[in-house]
Formats: C-alpha cells, structure tokens, sequence
C-alpha cells in the first residue's frame, strides 16, 4: 500500500469522496473503496522530513499572536476604515442610530456575489468615478457654481437655489430657512397632487396639518418649467406605476436571489442608507439638518421611511439635476478624452440639466441629440464634433452620427453603429445584428457592407466625394458611393424618407431599445455594477433573470416617457439600495467559489481602490497592499492588521493584545509589512490552492469550453486576468505536452498558476 | 490522557524517532482523514500538519495504539479548526461518528493496512454485477448512466446496486473487524 503515490485525481467540489450521486454518503467507505479501487494513495511524508522537522521546530513554543478570527476581524476593520474614509469622515463618533432605524424591522436581507457587489453601492462606486471626472476636466469648463446652491450648506441645502429663497423671503410669509431651522417641515410625497399644483397660501393664520408641512420650496417653483410627471392627472398615475415597477424589480431580484440560494444578511442602518442615497442622487453627503428633516418626515408618514423621505427631495431637487446633468455627460463625452471646446462642453452640461429638470425623457433627449442643428454651440453638434474629430471608431456614441454624416466619414459611422450594436447586444441579451452582417436587402440600395477596401474607397482621393451631408454613404463593389438609409441596432431598417438623420432621431425616441443602455448606465450607477454583467458571467449569475429585469425597465421607461428622475426614482425606492453596504473581507474572498471569482472581483471592485494595488493583481499582492493601506487607518494604529505588534511580551495572559498595544515598530513599515507578508502567505496556502485546485481543474476540464476558453477562466480565476498572447500560446503548448488530455493539463495549469501564492 | 502521552520530561530515555514515526503512522492518520471526509489533497496536507503538530513538543511513545489515537485526536482537531475557520458547515456530529466508525474498524492497526485487507476479502463476496459497478464507480470514475448502460439496467437500478453493493460491504467490514 505504500507504493510510490500515483497522481491525485481531482475530486468535484461538492463530492469529494466520488460518492455516487444520492445514496447517503458514506466518506469512510467510499475512501476505501476509492483508495482500494482507484488512485488514491497516502502520501510519503518521509521525503519532507527535512520540512517538516524545520516547521515543527519554527513553531514551537510560539503561541500564534492571533487568531484566524482576529485576523479576519482585522481586515474587516479595514474596509470599514477605507468606507469611512471615502466618505470623508472617521468612523469615530459615527455611530448609527439603530434605535431609531425603521429599517431595522424588516428581515429582507440578502448575502451573496450580488449582495456584495451591491454593497459598495454609491460611496466607492461613484465617488471615484466622480472625482477622477472632476480631475480631468479643467476647472474653467465645469458649470459655475454661482448658479447652484452651495454644497453642503445646512438647510439650505433642501431648497432648490437660492434664488428660490431669495424669492421666497421677499413674500410676506415666514422665511423658508428660519422655519427649517425652528421646526423642519415635513415634505409630502414629492408627486403628491396637493402639495404640486395647489400652493398654500401661508399669508393665511392657521395651515391645516398636511399643508402647513408642505416645504416651501415646492410652492416656489413658478420661475422654473413645470415637469410634466407633476401635472394632477399624471400624478396619480406615475405613483402607481412607480410602486408596480419597485415592486417588479423586488420580486424580480428576489426570485434571482432565491435561485442562486443567496443567504440572507440585514439591512444596513439608517445613517449609511441616507450616505448611500446622497452620494448617489447629490453626490455629497447629507448634512445634519437634512438628517433630522428625513427622521421627522418619516415618522410623519409610516409609508415613507425617513432615507426614502430624504431620497425623494433630493431625487426632486437642483442638485439631483446638475449631478446627474454630468453623469450623463460623462456618458455621452468620454471624460478620458481631452476637451477643447469648453464654452461647448459647458453649453452640453448646461443642456443636459435642463432637459433632467424639464423631466424630458430619454428618447426626447437621444433623439434631440440626434436631430439638432448642426451650427454654433448646439449641444448636438459640439457632441458630433468631437467624436467625429477624436475618430474614436469603437465608441457607441458615434450611433447618432450615422444619421449625419457632414464629412462623408461613413467607415467610422458604420464601426461605430457596429459597435453599439454589439455592445447593445452584449448588455441587453438581444441579439443584435452586427452591421458586418446587415445584408444589402435592409438596405435601400445595391451595397456592399463588411467589405473594408469598399469602405475605403470612400476615403480614396480618386472616388467621387459624398456631396448630401446628410446621408449615409456606402460604396458597392465598383467603387460607387451611393447614399443609403442606416438602420437601427435591431437590424430593422429604419423607414424611408428624405431624412435619414430625422429617422434614426425618430427611432431613438420610439424604439425600447434604445433605452437599454441608458437604463443600464444608471442602474450600474446606483447599484454599482451594471444590471446585466457582459463579461465572465455565466446563467448562474442570474443572467436570465438580469436581462429580463433590464428588459422591463427599458420597456417601461419607453412607455412612459420616463424621465433620468423617474427612472432614478424606481431603482433607489427598490430593495437593492437598502442592503448593508458590505466589503468582502480577505478570507471570505478567497474561500470563494473559483467559478466566481473573477467575475465577483470585478463587480465588487475588491481591492480595487486602494492606493497601493499592484499592477498585476495577484491576491496576495492586493492583500499586501490592503495591509499597507491599513497601517496608519483611522489615526488608531492598532485597527490595520500591519500595525499590529509583532512580538508577545505580555505572554499568557493576554497572548493577541488585539487592539490593546501600540505597534512595536510604527516608524518601521517594511519590518511590519514583512511579517504581515508571511502571515497572509501562510493564511492563503493554508486554504485557497491546495483546497481548490482540484475542483478549479476538473470544473474547467470537464466543461464543455475550447481549451482557449478554459485557459482564459483559468487566468480569471487564479489571478484575476486575462492571458496574454504569450500565455496562451504557452498554454496550448502545455496541452500537447499532456498529449491532450485536458483534465492533466488543466491541473498543470492551475497548479502553475496558483503556485506563486 | 494528552499530557501523559505528550510530556515526557520525566522519562529522557523514551526518546522519540521522528523518522519512524512518521514511517509507521503516515499512512494510518491519512486514511482516517479520508475517512472522515477529507478529499485526498487536503488529507495529504492535514497529515503533513499533524506531524508538524505533534513534533513541536517532545513526545513519547507508549504504545503504538497510544500513538494511533493521539494522532487522530490530534488530525480530528486540525480539520474541524480548518472547518471553523472557513466557516463551513458545522460537520463535528458527523465527524465524532465517522471517527468511531474508524476506530472501529482499525483498532490498534495503526496503519489500517488490516482493514483494507479485510476489505479485499469482502469485496470478493460481492456479485459480479456489484463488484463491476463499484470498480466502474471507484477505479474509472464511471457516472451512474454509464455503469447503468454497461450493466443493462437503469440508472435508478444502478444507484440501488451500488448503495446495497457498500451496505454488504459495511456488513461485512464489521464483522471481520470486530475484536
């Protein structure tokens, strides 16, 4: 029996003794028989003597500084710091009021690769999205603040601008600020008929209870356009259909959770709830009277629990408008790329915040983008402009200039139709037509697409030049450049009429799926990861579910002609927004399902923004850093798991010291970093490659995937990256090496792979 | 029970060999591991711990039998630790059963190597079907639809074969192994 040890097979991860299926398990029995029958064999420790002699005599007499437990602790500490400090603010003194946390009643809680990712909702989500916009654009081209409310201004910060104050102090009624600060009125449901369109008159002595609550800044908005979803019909209207569409997407998400059997967790507190929601609707976080004005409210209307009350004002406020007026400029302008024109860019913003504040919908927005004029400082021509003179051929927003084209440039516009439609295709689960493929049937005229030396001729000197700038030009197999109409990224080709720039606008105004992206955008936006995941996700992840969510959503913001603030407004009122935000600590993130790995560190951005993440994100390096990150978090050096003391000099009585010693070398950073180094190290290899590297293997050999497919999941579940093409080819060669048997040589890969943990 | 087996201060001439321990006991802490629900990686890893374990104290040796339940003890708590930190299932129930069922059936063998003897012997009892099944099971790594195939029968027949094929074996183990 002891023979030299054949090689181990790997073993399924939920059936690790090759139990057959559903006759109880038996693991004594089956180890017999396996080791009887099969391959199984002891191992011969004899040639680790040496090692093992050396580890022994390594360990004894040390009782281990900490525990596993501490040590998790400690991480998890950690990413509490990294939350608080992203918002500005220390942990310390923070604590939430739990007592007075409505949401505390309710059990709906969830945990899982969905949870975590929605966990990290708007403060890591946005806000670095945000800053780093802020960064690239130079100061001059962002919107003057002058014509916006100060941020963070106490309570002021509830009204609209300060005009609207302004205007409200010169009636002969009380001050709107004063009455805050004295007794914060308590806001209605900000589409409620009464409040909207009925102002009361407070020249009057006693208000009746409802209407005495009815904030100011309501009434005051005369001097701007009224939003069409606060008309009194509508009112009731898009009430109901808003509480039908949370209800779909709770039920929805629910079934989703219930299927990939997520367990539950809690709700988060009030405190983080209200962070979460101002970060991501005002980007800022609320101020201490808004806090209070969104406590009473709620009490004063059990429907509405007092982040929601909160959410609601801001959702209808100015700052909603111009944070989001640059959110959606952010995705129609990639801010990566360098902005000349900044009267243009601040001419775009400022029209992007008047059709949110004028409630337009997303398809009257689209298709005006689409269908505007072309001269000065339009927003849509400075929007074609730049995509078309960055001739960025992969960028989807080039969609709309096919329906133009003032320089003739019909290559870029078709890539970029291409593109939209294959992004379209990837984000909705539609199946899109790639214009590659579009055959000259859906067109109007003989051409010749997908043809690139067709394509090129248009650029040839020696071609007749396009003349009509507002076709779509094409040339067939002759080198004749015709005119054409464009079709619409469902391959449906887009009626005929003289104008095809006013067709492809009207298209986007009717068609849902033109909403997809943007409703995608915004959800990925709230949420923090988009709605349906377009890489490395497989149907275990929900995609079924996901797309179907997207698809209603889309659909129903078509239907109604839903405005950016309605749609913000179903997906913030849903349960997604209320769970804990929650960080995936060390352990737990590498105790994780292989197969979900990859794809739930992207979501989850782990590590992800930590100043000191390396380049190529191996989990012990990005551990390495979080520790190094976490040495000098919150001003207590004993809460980062590198500050903590390396020796034990108060022995028995007290053999971790957790929290209760000052780091023995603070000024010392390597020597700390050192020890934490080996400590990771040790936690990794004690758990993740050898336990895993069986399952990992004969999950990927045994699927149904090319070996390229498995060679790329393997690069994505072990170090969280694609391969080179370096790497692959070297991968293709281990297979022939193997002699093709996949399941040999998708452990040497994985074993390889692993081995520099 | 612990001390005793472990102090040995008081006795110098009892010295331990590392060697010989590790030679005569490997085999029979790693199939306890298996047996009570190790997969082989982890079971190759937990007996290398063990020793790790047990030969950062000075240690004598009694008996072999005395060593055998020492390391055992030892493995036991190596992997419900590893449990308890991953935070898996809690498993000790089944554990503390799947322990006594070993202990069993090895006795004083400290290797086990009577037990996989006895198991030969009850395994040549078998039907021909049923040992076909198993050996499809355990040395091919067949699935039930093709054992079912090969053997004519259906899947759900195939399973019944195989669960009753390792209750006899059970039987039989016990039987064999009862002192």
């Amino acid at each position: 029996m002891n023979a030299i040890p054949p090689p181990v097979q790997p073993q399924g991860p939920n059936d690790p003794q090759g139990n057959d299926g559903d006759s109880p398990p038996d693991p004594a029995m089956d180890s017999l028989l396996r080791e009887w029958l099969g391959e199984d064999a002891p191992p011969n420790l004899l040639r680790n003597l040496d090692a093992i002699h050396h580890a022994a005599k390594n360990q004894s007499g040390d009782t281990p500084l900490f525990t596993n437990d501490e040590l998790i602790a400690a991480v998890h500490r950690a990413f509490k710091d990294v939350d608080a400090d992203r918002r500005g603010k220390s942990r310390v003194g923070t604590t939430p009021n739990h007592s007075a946390n409505p949401l505390t009643a309710n059990p709906l809680t969830r945990w899982g690769a969905l949870a975590l990712a929605a966990s990290l909702l708007g403060v890591i989500a946005v806000y670095p999205f945000w800053r780093s916009r802020e960064a690239k654009r130079p100061l001059t081209t962002q919107i003057p603040t002058q014509e916006f409310p100060p941020i963070g201004s106490g309570s002021e910060s509830l009204f609209e601008n300060k005009a609207d104050v302004a205007q409200s102090k010169n009636e002969s009624t009380p001050s709107p600020v004063l009455q805050a600060k004295v007794d914060p009125p308590i806001a209605p449901m900000p589409r409620d008929a009464v409040a909207t369109t009925q102002p009361i008159d407070k020249s009057t002595a006693k208000p009746e209870p409802k209407a005495d609550m009815t904030p100011e800044v309501i009434v005051q908005k005369e001097s701007r356009p009224p939003r069409p979803s606060q008309t009194d019909s509508q009112t009731q209207t898009d009430s109901h259909s808003e509480q039908q569409v949370v209800a779909v997407i709770d039920q929805q998400l629910k079934h989703l959770w219930d299927r990939l059997k997520i367990t539950p967790g809690k709700l988060t507190d009030l405190r983080a709830l209200e962070d979460r929601l101002a970060w991501v609707l005002i980007g800022r976080l609320p101020t201490d009277t808004e806090r209070e004005w969104g406590r009473k409210a709620g009490a004063a209307n059990p429907s509405l629990d007092a982040a929601r009350a909160l959410a609601q004002r801001w959702i209808e406020s100015e700052e909603f408008d111009r944070h989001w007026a640059n959110a959606m400029s952010d995705y129609y302008l990639d801010p990566s790329m360098p902005i000349d024109d900044k009267d243009a860019l601040k001419v775009f913003d400022a029209w992007l915040q008047e059709s949110i504040q004028r409630n337009e919908s997303l398809g009257q927005i689209e298709g005006r983008l689409i269908s505007s004029d072309l001269q000065g400082n339009d927003p849509s021509a400075f929007w074609l402009r730049r995509w078309i003179a960055a001739g960025k051929k992969s960028n989807a927003k080039l969609l709309a200039a096919s329906g133009r084209s003032p320089a003739g440039r019909t290559l870029d516009q078709w890539s970029a139709l291409e593109t939209l439609a294959l992004q379209g295709s990837r984000m909705s689960g539609v199946p899109a037509i790639p214009f590659s493929e579009i055959t000259s049937e859906t067109l109007s005229t003989e051409t010749v697409l997908g043809n690139a030396a067709a394509f090129a001729s248009v650029f040839n000197p020696a071609q007749p030049k396009p003349t009509d700038k507002k076709g779509l030009y094409v040339s067939d197999a002759e080198g004749r450049v015709t005119l054409v109409s464009p079709v619409s990224p469902d391959g449906k080709p887009i009626p005929n009429s003289e104008d095809p720039r006013a067709n492809l606008a009207k298209w986007f105004e009717e068609s849902s799926l033109a909403r997809k992206p943007m409703v995608d955008f915004v959800w990925r936006r709230l949420v923090g990861q988009p709605l349906v995941p377009t890489i490395g996700l497989t149907e275990s992840e929900g995609f079924e579910d996901r797309k179907d969510l997207l698809d209603f959503l889309a659909n129903e913001a078509q239907t109604q002609q839903a405005g950016l603030r309605q749609i913000v407004s179903w997906i913030v009122m849903s349960s997604p927004m209320s769970f804990e935000s929650r960080s995936v600590n060390a352990q737990e993130f590498l105790a994780l399902d292989p197969s979900v790995l990859a794809s739930l560190q992207q979501r989850t951005r782990l590590f992800a923004n930590y100043p000191a993440t390396t380049e190529n994100g191996r989990a012990l390096d990005r551990l390495n850093a979080l520790s190094r990150w976490t040495k000098t978090s919150e001003g207590n050096p004993s809460s980062g798991v590198l500050a903590q003391p390396a020796t034990n000099p108060t022995g028995a009585k007290n053999p971790t010291n957790i929290g209760k010693q000052a780091p023995s070398s603070p000024s010392d950073p390597q020597t700390a970093l050192a020890w934490t180094s080996d400590r990771i190290t040790y936690e990794i290899s004690n758990q993740y490659p050898y336990e895993r590297i069986g399952a990992v293997s004969l999950q990927l050999a045994e699927s149904s995937l090319d070996w390229e497919t498995v060679v790329e999941r393997a690069f994505l579940a072990c170090l969280s990256r694609y391969p080179s093409a370096e790497e692959r080819k070297q991968a293709t060669e281990l297979l022939d090496w193997s002699q093709g048997d996949r399941q040999l040589a998708s452990k040497r890969l994985v074993h390889a792979l692993l081995g520099h943990l | 029970m612990l001390d005793e087996l472990t102090d040995s201060s008081n006795s110098p001439d009892a010295a331990w060999d590392a060697e010989s321990l590790i030679a005569e006991h490997q085999t029979g802490v790693w199939r306890y591991l298996r047996a009570i629900g190790c997969d082989p990686s982890l079971a190759d890893d937990l007996t290398q711990e063990t020793f790790v374990a047990v030969l950062k104290h000075p240690f004598q040796n009694f008996s072999q039998a005395a060593t055998a339940s020492y390391l055992r003890r030892v493995a036991f708590h190596l992997l419900v630790t590893l449990r308890r930190r991953q935070e898996r299932f809690a498993v000790t129930d089944d554990m503390e059963m799947l322990d006594r069922d070993w202990s069993r059936w090895a006795g004083c063998d400290a290797s086990g190597n009577e037990v996989i003897d006895a198991l030969a012997d009850c395994f040549s009892r078998l039907t021909k079907r049923a040992q076909q099944s198993l050996k499809m099971r355990f040395s091919e790594n067949a699935t039930r639809e093709q054992i079912a195939r090969s053997l004519g029968i259906t899947e759900h027949g195939a399973k019944n074969l195989m669960q009753r094929a390792k209750l006899q074996l059970r039987q039989c183990l016990e039987e064999k192994t009862k002192r």
